[in-house]
């Protein structure tokens, strides 16, 4: 018995040894990338100093976290950082979804593969063009919004100064984020969706289930686990923003920044000064470990609820 | 349970990992550890305490990496040859060699950080424009030239130049920058195209007050009404991110936009800029400009003021005035400049710290980048290569102190060599020095003059008073408010903001260590 197992694991040992052999560039790539950074943590808790170096510089406690809070509006970017990606995912959910599955009835190959080009085209637009894009739309002398809708269709011969109104931009935003980020969110949707046995569709058919029905009952079920998956995952970025829609896109305009500072722009802007080294380590550890309490409690919950649908 | 401990520990371990980008890599070289003396070499040399005059000549020739700062997109040829050229002369006398690093202006506060935390090749800082002393301060990243008498015992010639100017770069007893011109007098005030002004008539005094701009403005626009001169825009402010004031009515300003205070009245006493009655004036000025026409463009506007003046499409342009700036403006720009003088000329800590040199705190030999930066001001012929190129390829010469340059080699910021000696670019003439030493001693010289306000308790307050500044100065200075009220009401919400977020008590510490120094 004791031989026959001593064979087995020298077989396994054996099988196993080219996979391990082919992962070690991985694993050499992931130590580099991601661990041998875990050194720089100590600067969230030091006075960097460049001729110290990492190690020499002076600790300094949670000196270095207290520039997160000292503005009056820690308060607007925390809450600006934080429902901006909550609504977002939500919407997220939603549109990809419901484009996925439409984009999974379209029949004709050439319309396919105009549809997938279209929406995934915003995706690969840098945001400094997208900003441009915009400024394109909004600007308060040339813009577009301004001299068709505004002063043509409304009448409002001055037009609407949008970048100097805050009120304007959730919407404008998230429309933005939610046009350039929809056709990556409908591929993830859609190739779970490509997974799906036909047969199910099939049998439902033949049981006389409506289009709404088959979604209901098959589609959304089995999409579960994506849809879970992608949501605790991006739970884990809820303390973090897309600078340059925050940034680039409103054209860092001072007053805008009730509706358009996140803890990102605020690092930014506030470091632009001081080059502080130490205070953006801080403010990116603060962000990661948000990022990762939300995502063990995001998963601790799914858990509860359904097992099976958990990460971990 | 354990699988999932586990994996709780990796997922905590990747969370953190995303610091990678966040400026972990802060070591330099050796592996995170700078050395702590970048002079060790040299101190080591000589025995420890006051390092030696002489230059030890028998040594392999090191060389010294310096900084010139260029134009975005300034794309610089034949930088081998002209290292070449630097280097027949400065081998044979200081036994250096010369990496010319040029870097985009835009680029340089990034470029200076992550080369010193890197332990990258970096010897000689531009310590200027953006990249300013007081931003500098608090970040360890300048080596103190007093270390081992550095900068009495082997830069004789720059402490020489600029005597008593020395003192502008020395914070806290450390020498963290020189001057890097001994010729600092400004004055302050607007400049204007006197060409369109003559077209219509329009008179403008030499010397003047916001009035007389004011005035200037409203006569230009009336004159142009229905003419092809009616899109020329009378005043710009564009995206508004430094104080106008500091051109219009003058200030010794701390910090980025008097994030630390101003003197406004020349005395001693700092107070907050924005809340004085002067600035609510100038802000409620700006709203009357825009909503009688004078002021184009908006907060959104890339463009710069001299971009617009040198395409014949702005009147005025808020501008330091002196014999320099008139050669570089007059320049760029097609039609003839005529320059109003509102703030008579000075010279003042701001002055003086606008163009600096330091060296870098990772420099390996601190020494050598001395020896470099001292024959820069002591050979001219060292100085106009750096600065210029080679003749016949990147310039003729007009007259003996003149040159006209061909645009092959643009090095807009960078300032070195003893201003006194170097070339000048046409059009000025070869009574350039004269008019700059004549400003020099008709200035008037702040009783401040090389004070520094150390920031280095201060680094949480000054980030997030300067973000409250580029808040909102761009919509006060473009009078962007919806009425006279609203902008009332903005400043006192701006006013109310920044000491929220800790004004007063910079400004009370700044005050402190002013006073000390007046003290001394």
């Amino acid at each position: 018995m004791g031989a026959k197992s001593k064979k087995n694991r020298k077989t396994n040992w054996k099988h196993w040894m080219p996979f391990y052999l082919m992962a070690i560039p991985g694993f050499v790539y992931l130590i580099i990338n991601n661990y041998m950074p875990l050194y720089g943590l100590q600067l969230a808790f030091k006075s960097f100093s460049y001729s110290k170096g990492i190690t020499g510089s002076d600790w300094i406690g949670l000196k270095n976290f207290r520039f997160m809070f000292a503005s009056s509006d820690a308060a607007i970017m925390i809450r600006n950082t934080i429902l901006y990606n909550v609504i977002w995912i939500l919407i997220g959910i939603v549109l990809g979804v419901s484009v996925a599955i439409l984009f999974n009835e379209i029949l004709n190959k050439t319309a396919k593969k105009f549809y997938q080009t279209a929406i995934l085209l915003p995706y690969l637009m840098s945001m400094v063009v997208i900003a441009y894009l915009v400024y394109a739309f909004f600007a308060a002398d040339t813009g577009l919004i301004n001299n068709t809708i505004v002063k043509g269709l409304m009448g409002k011969e001055e037009g609407v100064s949008w970048y100097m109104e805050a009120k304007y931009w959730p919407f404008i935003l998230t429309f933005v984020q939610q046009w350039k980020q929809i056709g990556f969110g409908m591929l993830l949707y859609l190739s779970s969706l490509l997974g799906i046995d036909k047969s199910y569709y099939e049998a439902a058919m033949l049981d006389g289930a409506t289009k709404w029905q088959q979604i209901k009952t098959i589609t959304l079920p089995l999409l579960r686990p994506t849809i879970v998956m992608l949501m605790i995952l991006n739970i884990g970025q809820i303390f973090r923003s897309d600078f340059g829609l925050f940034y680039q896109v409103p054209m860092h305009q001072g007053a805008l920044v009730k509706a358009t500072e996140t803890i990102d722009t605020y690092v930014y802007k506030a470091l632009l000064v001081n080059n502080n080294i130490g205070m953006s380590a801080a403010a990116s550890f603060l962000q990661s470990v948000v990022g990762f309490v939300f995502i063990v409690a995001a998963n601790a919950v799914v858990r509860r609820l359904d097992k099976n649908s958990s990460v971990f | 349970m354990k699988r999932r401990f586990v994996s709780s520990l990796l997922a905590a371990a990747m969370a953190a990992t995303l610091l990678a980008g966040c400026g972990g890599d802060g070591g330099s070289k050796d592996g995170g550890d700078a050395p702590a003396n970048g002079g060790g070499d040299a101190q080591t040399e000589q025995g420890g305490g006051d390092i030696s005059t002489d230059i030890d000549m028998e040594e392999e020739p090191y060389t010294v990496a310096i900084q010139v700062v260029t134009l975005p997109g300034t794309q610089i040829e034949g930088e081998a040859e002209l290292e070449e050229a630097i280097n027949a002369i400065t081998v044979p006398e200081i036994n250096c060699k010369i990496d010319l690093q040029f870097v985009w202006i835009d680029e340089i506060v990034n470029t200076t950080s992550m080369a010193v935390a890197g332990g990258e090749k970096i010897d000689l800082v531009h310590v200027a424009t953006v990249n300013s002393l007081s931003s500098l301060v608090g970040s360890d990243i300048l080596y103190d030239m007093n270390t081992d008498n550095l900068l009495q015992n082997r830069g004789a010639k720059l402490v020489e130049l600029m005597g008593d100017l020395m003192e502008t770069g020395n914070v806290d007893g450390k020498q963290l920058a020189v001057p890097a011109q001994s010729m600092n007098a400004n004055a302050n005030g607007f400049a204007y195209n006197k060409t369109l002004t003559d077209k219509y008539n329009i008179t403008v005094p030499e010397k003047g007050t916001m009035d007389d701009l004011e005035k200037l403005l409203y006569d230009f626009k009336e004159a142009t009404a229905g003419t092809e001169d009616e899109k020329v825009m009378p005043f710009y402010v564009g995206q508004g991110q430094l104080n106008y004031l500091y051109w219009l009515v003058g200030y010794e300003g701390f910090g980025s936009e008097c994030s630390y205070g101003a003197i406004l009245d020349g005395g001693t006493t700092i107070e907050n800029i924005y809340a004085s009655e002067m600035f609510e004036e100038f802000c409620l000025r700006a709203y009357k400009w825009r909503q009688d026409g004078l002021i184009g463009g908006d907060p959104t506007d890339t463009n710069t003021a001299q971009s617009y003046a040198n395409s014949g499409q702005l009147l005025t342009m808020v501008a330091s005035i002196n014999e320099k700036q008139r050669a570089t403006y007059g320049a760029q720009n097609p039609d003839e400049l005529g320059w109003c003088v509102l703030v008579e000329p000075r010279i003042n800590t701001a002055a003086v710290t606008e163009y600096m040199w330091g060296i870098a705190s990772n420099s390996e030999r601190p020494d050598k980048a001395m020896d470099m930066l001292n024959l820069i001001y002591s050979n001219t012929e060292v100085a106009n290569l750096i600065k210029y190129g080679r003749e016949g390829i990147n310039y003729e010469k007009v007259s003996d102190k003149v040159i006209q340059v061909n645009g092959s080699y643009i090095t807009l910021f960078y300032c070195g060599g003893n201003d006194r000696e170097i070339y000048v670019e046409s059009p000025a003439g070869d009574d350039y020095v004269e008019k700059r030493e004549a400003m020099e001693a008709e200035a008037t010289t702040s009783q401040i003059l090389g004070y520094m306000f150390d920031d280095s308790q201060f680094q949480t307050e000054s980030s997030v008073i300067y973000s409250t500044i580029l808040e909102y100065l761009p919509t006060l200075q473009n009078g962007m408010c919806e009425s006279e009220d609203a902008t009332k009401a903005y400043v006192e919400e701006f006013v109310q903001k920044l000491e929220a977020n800790g004004i007063n008590d910079v400004i009370a510490a700044n005050q402190q260590q002013l006073n000390a120094w007046l003290g001394q």
